[in-house]
Parts: C-alpha cells; structure tokens; sequence
C-alpha cells in the first residue's frame, strides 16, 4: 500500500541577499548550508492502518509527509503509494490522497465555510451522490452546520479543523496524511477530532498517517508508531510496547491544603517545591500512582492532582540510554 | 474540461473575495482609470509638441504604445498579482496545498490570483490602439488582423515569460525571484518608442538579449509598412512567434522549478 525506502531529503538553504542586486547574486551564489532533514528511513504501511509519526520539533516529520504527500522531491530513496511516485505524478495521486497541515488551512478564508466545500466538489470532480452522501455524514458528526455560512476566518481552531478535515475526506481519498491536526487545540475539540478520525478510519478502511508530538494524540488513535529523531527512525513498533519499555518515568503534581515544609513519600522524588504544589516524579516498577495518592492523603490534606504524561523527549532519552 | 470549471470556480470564488471588501475594489478600480487615462494624456502631450519621432508619425508611435500597454494590461490580471502573491503562497505554505490538487499548480495559482480590476486599462488601450492605427492609415484586411491579434498574444507570452521565470527562480530562493523577473518596467520604458532612433548596440540588445521589441516594434514594421532598415528582413513577422514559444519555455521553467521547489519550514 505505501511503501518507502531508502528515502532521504537534504534541504540547500541559501544564505540568501535581498534585493535586486542581491538576487542576481543569489543566482551565482555557492554560499549554501545544508540541512539533512530526513536520513534514509524505511517503513512500510498497510491499507486501512493508522499510523502515527512523532518525535521532538525538527525531526522530520513534516519533511517525511510532505514526500510520501507528493509536495517535495526526495533527494534520494522513494516513496511509492497506491503504486505510483507521489511527487512525480501529482495530479494523478491528488485524486487518492489528502493532506491535512494543522496550521494552515485550504479553505478560502473570507468566504462562507460552504463555498470550500463547493469548490472541493468541482476540484475533484466528485459524483453528486457521493457528495452528499458523505456531506450528510460529516454534517452529522462533526455538526457542520453550526458554522457553515460563515466567513472562515471567523472560526475557532477546532471548528476550523472539523471543516478542514471534512473538506479532505469528500473525494474519498485512499490515504490522509495529517501533519499536527490538533495543535493548539483545547482539549474537548482534540477529543472530538480525535473520535471522528478514529471512526472514519474503521468506517471507509481510510489509510492515516499523523505526525505529532502530543503523546496523546497517538496513544489514542495509532496501534503502530514509528518514533523520528534527527531526521532517523529510533524506534518503530506497537505503541503499548513503547509504553510498556519506556516512558517508565511518572510525573504527579500534587497541590496541598497546607504547607508541609517536608513530606514523607514511599517511594519517588520531590523534582520541583513551589510551597502548595510539588512536583514528584516516580518509577512505575516502584508503585502506582493510586497508591502514592492514597498513602499520601492519609498524612497530608492534598486538594488536587494532576498526572503528567511521558513526553516524547524523555521517552527518546530512554531509547538513548537503555537501547530497543 | 473539468479543470475549466475549476478554475472559474476559484476565479470567482476570488472575485467574491475581492467584493467582500467592495470599497477598496472600487477605489482600486477609480485610481487605476484616473492614472491611467492621464498617462494617455502625457503620452499625446509630449508626441503632439513633435512631429513624430525619426521616420515614425505620431499616430504610429501610438500604434506601438499601445501594443505595448494592451498586451502588458491583458497579462497583468492574469500575472502580475499572481508573481506577487507567489512568494505569500510559498511561505505561507499554500502552495503546498496546490501540489496536493487534481489541476495544475500555475492554473490553480493564476486563477485564485486573477485580477479583476484592469477590464477599464484593457478597453481604453483597445480603443486607443484601434484610433491610432486608423490614424495611421492601416489596413484592415484578414492578414494583417491575424497578425494583429498574434501580435497581441505574442506580446502576452513575452510577459508571461518574465513572471514564470521569475517563479521558477522563486523556487530556487524563495526571495528575489520576483525582484528578477518582475523588473521590466524599464524596458516598457525603452520599447516605447520606434528603437530604431537608439544605438545599434542597445537596439540588438532589445531583439537578440531580451527579444522587447519583438511585442511591438518589430510586428508594427510590418504592420503599418514601414520602410526600416532591420538586422534581417524575417524579424518583423517572426517576432510575434519568437514570444509565444516564448512562452512556452517560461511554462515549462515553472513546471520544471516546481521540483526544486522546497516548501516552507514547518
Ligand atoms: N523548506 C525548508 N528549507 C530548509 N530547511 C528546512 C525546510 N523544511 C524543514 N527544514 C529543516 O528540516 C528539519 C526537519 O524539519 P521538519 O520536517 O519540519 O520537522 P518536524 O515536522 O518533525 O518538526 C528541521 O531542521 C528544519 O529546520
Ligand atoms: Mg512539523
């Protein structure tokens, strides 16, 4: 279904002049820097998988989604999805694909939301009865209608996102790529997203692959992540067995009723003391953070508790340290 | 065929765009009728006080001026703004999404970019070069009207050629394309007039270098009958040919800058 090999980008990045003069330059100009973005990755995907890319900012993760998208020439390797070369058969792989950037968007932004969803019906040449059909579908689910005469440029974040990716999934494309699709998001519209992905993925057996660096994200949505560091696959595999070797590391925020200049802890560390509110990080082979809860409410008059997740960073380091 | 309805689509979803700020689409379109009609006056002005410029009347002189401006208004709503905004697409990332999209990238580009406010620009150079070329005593039978309107086309390639240069460069840089392709300003400046009255040096320079005066000054030769001395007595009715495969070339630049294109960070 989609099969990459090898597949590798350098960026060339001019140190470039402004200017009339200074363009001329730039023509002539060998003042480049290079940037290896992606470094010989190899995977492959099969129809119907949800797929999830994460890793820290500056990985390559929208360098990687952009190639297998068909928007940049790899500098070597290929991709090949549904068969053909995406970047050398554009328009023929536009007609199967979708490609959702969270921060920008495709729609016409001083237009009435419907104007888009029109403009995507004539664009990909979709019959009228599949459109409607899938229109009605979206409509329902995603509640369309709340904003759907409105100009786009006056939606929220998340109304924006249901929109956006309705409008990719009319043509019913084989495969959606979905670089960031909740970033900056509020937590009930990340939920919201999240449920309809995950049941347009089981309902149309649609390919998707989503790149992220909320944990969460992931976790919810793939059963396969491949982790990317520096451009490199560090890791790729089942999520629970991510969860289960590393991200062993726990973070609880406690905040107290009252001050205790020092508490007892069964087990963990204090990492961070801001008075009320501490910080305790635990290993999860040590012990639960139920029982940490419980043992500590005994003692302590505790008014609120928040569990941190692993960030993708400290689930790297591990990699790093400990090996696969 | 489908692409066709598309691309109105996207260029009235613009003109749509462009009503939403329906004042300052009028305003655009008031001072771009006032500065132009007084460029007109200027122009008549300063060609009334001579007789003519070398062997060229005044009225022939106008035949090539508007040539000139009407090809450079038949382009511009199609181009100019479309160069412009290339550079926006590309860091905005839009350009992105027009690589994901069944009609090609320059079509999608140029129709979400079309100007619609140069139709006053178009009639008034249509009108003055109809004027100008009667005055001239023109005659208008089937070949020369053929020609006529080639003339034109040719003259739209020639600028279509300098903004899909300046595209494809764009994708090499991402700055500057434009400051390349779109400075031509200047040669209108120079095409303006019958180039025969410049050193022999400058006027090989406009033919072989940067073909300028192939939009006008060449086709107009023959055209009107005009007895000149010319580097080769084929340039006058190639000319027109030379811009359009011109053009040709500029379109495939693009296509073929399309794959150094980089994308935006991000
Ligand atoms: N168009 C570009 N030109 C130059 N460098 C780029 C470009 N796009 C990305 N990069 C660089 O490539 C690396 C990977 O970027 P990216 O794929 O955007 O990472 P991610 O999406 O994982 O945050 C980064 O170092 C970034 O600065
Ligand atoms: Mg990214």
């Amino acid at each position: 279904m989609i099969e990459v090999v090898n597949l590798s980008k350098t960026f060339r990045v001019l140190e470039g002049k402004t200017g009339f003069v200074g363009a001329v330059k730039n023509l002539f100009s060998r003042d480049y820097r290079y940037v290896d973005a992606v470094r010989d990755i190899s995977f492959t995907v099969k129809q119907g998988e949800m797929l999830g890319l994460i890793g820290p900012n500056g990985a390559g993760k929208s360098t990687t989604i952009k190639m297998l998208s068909g928007i940049l020439m790899p500098t070597s390797g290929k991709a090949l999805v549904n068969g053909i070369e995406p970047y050398k058969n554009r328009q023929e792989n536009a007609m199967k694909v979708s490609v959702v950037f969270g921060q920008r968007t495709k729609l016409w932004w001083d237009l009435p939301c419907y104007e888009s969803f029109e403009l995507h019906r004539v664009m990909y040449r979709i019959p009228e009865k599949i459109y409607k059909q899938n229109l009605d579908e979206f409509m329902e689910f995603l509640e369309l209608e709340e904003f759907w005469s409105r100009p786009v440029r006056q939606l929220s974040l998340g109304q924006r996102m249901r929109a956006e990716i309705s409008v990719s999934l009319l043509h019913n494309p084989e495969v959606i790529y979905l670089d960031e699709p909740t970033i900056g998001m509020d937590a009930v519209a990340k939920e919201r997203i999240r449920q309809f992905l995950i049941n347009t993925n089981k309902s149309r057996n649609v390919t998707l692959i989503i790149t992220s660096h909320d944990m969460a994200d992931i976790e919810k949505l793939c059963s396969r992540v491949i982790i990317i560091d520096h451009g490199q696959i560090v890791y790729e595999g089942d999520f629970d067995e991510i969860r289960h070797r590393y991200g062993r590391e726990r973070t609880m925020v406690v905040e107290f009723g009252e001050e205790y200049p020092e508490i007892e802890l069964p087990y963990g560390t204090v990492i961070k003391d801001e008075g009320l509110k501490k910080s305790i990080r635990f290993l999860r082979d040590q012990g639960t953070a139920i029982d940490l809860i419980t043992t500590l409410g005994k003692k302590y008059v505790i008014k609120d508790v928040s569990i941190q997740e692993a960030e993708i960073e400290s689930i790297i380091r591990e990699i790093y340290e400990h090996g696969m | 065929m489908a692409n066709f309805v598309t691309v109105f689509r996207l260029a009235y979803m613009n003109l749509r765009t462009q009503m939403e700020y329906r004042l300052s689409f009028f305003i655009w379109l008031g001072i771009k009728v006032l500065s132009y009609g007084s460029e007109y006056l200027i122009v008549w002005m300063v060609l009334d006080r001579f007789k003519g410029i070398g062997s060229w009347s005044i009225p022939e002189v106008i035949v090539l001026w508007a040539i000139l401006q009407l090809s450079y208004t038949l382009a511009a709503p199609f181009l100019f703004h479309s160069a412009g905004k290339l550079e926006q697409h590309i860091v905005r990332g839009s350009l992105d999404y027009f690589l994901v999209q069944p009609i090609h990238p320059l079509a999608n580009l140029i129709a979400r970019n079309f100007s619609w406010t140069y139709s006053s620009q178009q009639l008034m150079s249509a009108v003055v070069l109809v004027i100008a070329l009667n005055a001239s005593g023109f005659d208008w039978s089937l070949p020369k009207v053929c020609f006529l309107l080639l003339t034109i086309l040719g003259g739209i390639s020639f600028y279509a050629f300098t903004f899909l240069f300046g595209g494809a460069l764009n994708f090499r840089m991402i700055h500057g394309g434009r400051s390349i392709g779109g400075n031509i300003r200047w040669l209108m400046d120079l095409t303006q007039y019958p180039i025969g009255i410049y050193p022999k040096q400058l006027q090989a320079f406009l033919t072989f270098v940067v073909p300028a005066a192939m939009i006008n000054y060449y086709p107009a030769v023959y055209l009107l009958d005009k007895q000149v001395e010319l580097f080769h007595p084929s340039l006058p009715l190639i000319s027109p040919l030379v811009e359009i495969a011109l053009g040709q070339i500029g379109i495939r630049l693009f296509t073929k800058g399309l794959e150094w294109y980089q994308s935006g960070g991000g």
